[in-house]
């Protein structure tokens, strides 16, 4: 790499003031820059002087984190008991099924839905409105977990159901996945695949 | 009792740290928590103003973590694990409350006297003030990368990201936050 630009020299720099790896040859190639220009140099020591001062803003974070995780440890709440394997299979399976019949539920709810009111009266018109979307709390399940793969896979149409096995009447329903990550309480519920859950 | 301060104090592993903490060991919690604890804390502050509100959440976080240790299938996940956690407690925080953020410095970063220390103070509180009002997907890469030691790929770990994605975001988030701090006369 050679005849680096200017914005490619900052870009470095501020790699370089973050640890980001970079190739051997682009600090070469940013040296020679230095050399020659002076506002890049300028743009070096201020890139200090910012990293500095992030540390320094940051530092107050980390002090005292003894004491308060001490704190924390000694207050944490009597853990509650972690379900067997074949418990939390029957669990499961009590929960698949409360989502699947609640699944039927609404379906049948929005076939047999009142007509729509003329234009210009006002009611309820989504059929959604019946239920009214919930968090679950904080023993929610997946429906990912709970039911097959293609049933859950949001598209415009398809909703995501999300029960909650020990309240299974407490049941969020969203339409998107980003509306089902960002309403849904971790961790119980932790994360839409990709948060490990036994 | 004297068994579990012996396994916690051997078990320096993180990995060990976990197993321990998942049979019950609340030493071993601790150390979690207390290696956890400084970036977690600087994640909530970075969507709470109220700075007393951030250990209690902090706490909230914790306890979640401690309840459905059990649930935890990798170790490899755990901090992610812990980042996702953290958030959402921000979130039903804020939900229970029925808040709305409101621009409050921290208090806590008070420190000496005189001019000197009186604007080196300021400066600070201006950073975190910068970082606050950055969108979380800039703000969250910068403040774990600089309180976990700036290991490029541990930060992607945490936010679940590829590191070529966190690394784009590290980068767009200091260019940010450098242009709210000359804006604000800070650099
Ligand atoms: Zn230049």
């Amino acid at each position: 790499m050679k005849n680096m630009t200017c914005e490619q020299a900052r870009e470095f720099l501020a790699a370089r003031e973050m640890k980001l790896p970079f190739e051997p040859e682009a600090a070469h190639a940013c040296e020679q820059h230095l050399a020659g220009c002076e506002s890049c140099r300028r743009v070096l020591l201020e890139g200090r002087e910012l990293s500095e001062l992030l540390a320094a803003s940051l530092a107050p974070y980390a002090e005292g984190a003894e004491e308060l995780a001490e704190r924390i440890a000694i207050d944490l709440p009597a853990r509650r008991a972690a379900p067997s394997y074949w418990r939390s299979q029957v669990f499961r399976f009590d929960a698949a099924a409360a989502a699947l019949l609640f699944g039927a539920g609404l379906f049948v709810g929005w076939w047999f839905r009142p007509a729509p009111p003329p234009a210009g009266a006002p009611g309820p018109v989504a059929p959604a409105a019946t239920v009214a979307p919930q968090l679950i709390g904080s023993s929610g399940t997946l429906a990912h977990e709970l039911l097959p793969r293609d049933r859950v896979r949001t598209s415009e149409r398809r909703r995501f159901i999300i029960v909650n096995p020990v309240a299974p009447d407490v049941i969020l329903e969203v339409d998107r996945q980003a509306e089902f990550e960002d309403r849904l309480e971790l961790p119980d519920g932790a994360g839409a695949g990709d948060v490990p859950v036994e | 009792m004297d068994d579990m301060i012996h396994d916690a104090s051997t078990a320096q592993c993180p990995t060990d740290l976990l197993a321990a903490a998942r049979a019950g060991d609340r030493l071993a919690m601790s150390r979690l928590i207390e290696a956890e604890l400084p970036w977690v804390r600087a994640v909530v502050a970075g969507y709470v103003q109220a700075s007393e509100n951030v250990d209690d959440i902090c706490q909230e976080v914790f306890i979640a973590v401690w309840q459905s240790l059990h649930r935890l299938r990798s170790p490899a996940g755990f901090k992610a694990w812990i980042y996702r956690i953290a958030v959402n407690k921000v979130r039903s925080f804020y939900r229970r409350a029925g808040r709305r953020s409101s621009v409050e410095l921290s208090a806590d970063l008070q420190a000496g006297d005189g001019r000197e220390a009186l604007e080196r103070s300021s400066r600070r509180e201006s950073v975190l003030a910068a970082l606050k009002k950055m969108p979380p997907k800039y703000r969250d890469p910068l403040v774990i990368h600089y309180l976990r030691g700036k290991s490029c790929d541990e930060t992607a770990e945490i936010l679940g990201l590829r590191p070529v994605t966190c690394r784009i975001r590290l980068l767009r988030g200091r260019s940010r936050l450098e242009d709210l701090l000359r804006k604000d006369g800070a650099l």
